[in-house]
């Protein structure tokens, strides 16, 4: 079977997103939940900066897409399928919790 | 999503934040970028969604009225995503934004007859509003 050709095109490439985000929150030694995080493609961007980063997705496949991608660099972020709805992780367990395009 | 707000809560430190960003409801143009400079091909519809921006914004309401967050700040910006070929464009709309996004026929074809005449130096762009709001856990 042909491979499915892949769509090119370019997000964010000013980087409105990660800068608006770091701007309104101290990223650096934090814990960080990202709810709705997809296939990764934002945490990527912040992985590096805080102590430990956690994106959760109810769908399976954006997230080995996440985990495929993630560099070996950013080894502090975890991809999880949950709902944010009920989520696996006990209380106070983050300092940072961020819907992306995800409420 | 209520309830993904009160779980945010429970997993947040005393005193954690809680970021909501998302792109807004509102029309924006389907612009075509050249050496020249840009032009909008007409306006593309953000709005099928809008329910669940609205529901979105009553839940955030909710939360804060049962005195789990505090709003801190809230920002707007702009978030572009690029092409480079109208087939790379309406393949990416079909395939990723179908249920998000309304083009007008008469925005295609104009984006069509535009795009032509730059073919080799043109480019497309959305540039979608952003929400970027800052709360804390009370």
């Amino acid at each position: 079977m042909p491979k499915k050709k892949q769509i090119e095109y370019s997000r964010d490439p000013e980087s409105a997103e990660l800068n608006h985000l770091v701007a309104a929150c101290q990223l650096s030694g934090k814990s960080v939940l990202e709810i709705g995080c997809g296939n990764g493609v934002l945490t990527r961007q912040y992985a590096h900066l805080p102590r430990k980063v956690i994106g959760i997705d109810p769908k399976a496949a954006e997230l080995q897409e996440a985990s495929r991608a993630r560099p070996a660099s950013q080894p502090e972020a975890t991809f999880i399928q949950a709902m944010g709805e009920a989520m696996p992780f006990p209380p106070q367990a983050f300092d940072l919790v961020i819907f992306a395009s995800s409420l | 999503m209520v309830h993904a707000l009160q779980e945010a809560w429970r997993v947040l430190v005393p005193g954690g934040i809680m970021i909501d960003v998302r792109p807004l409801c509102v029309d924006v143009p389907l612009e075509i970028l050249t050496p020249a400079g840009s032009e909008s091909a007409g306006l593309v519809d953000m709005n099928p969604e809008i329910d669940k921006d609205i529901a979105s914004d009553a839940a955030i309401q909710a939360v804060i009225g049962d005195g789990l967050y505090k709003m801190v700040e809230q920002e707007y910006f702009d978030f572009a995503y690029y092409w480079n070929s109208i087939r790379e464009f309406k393949a990416d709309l079909d395939e990723r934004w179908k249920d998000e996004v309304i083009l007008p026929i008469e925005v295609l074809k104009r984006a069509r007859a535009m795009f032509k005449k730059h073919q080799d130096d043109a480019r497309l762009r959305i540039r979608i509003r952003m929400k970027l709001a800052k709360f804390t856990k009370s």
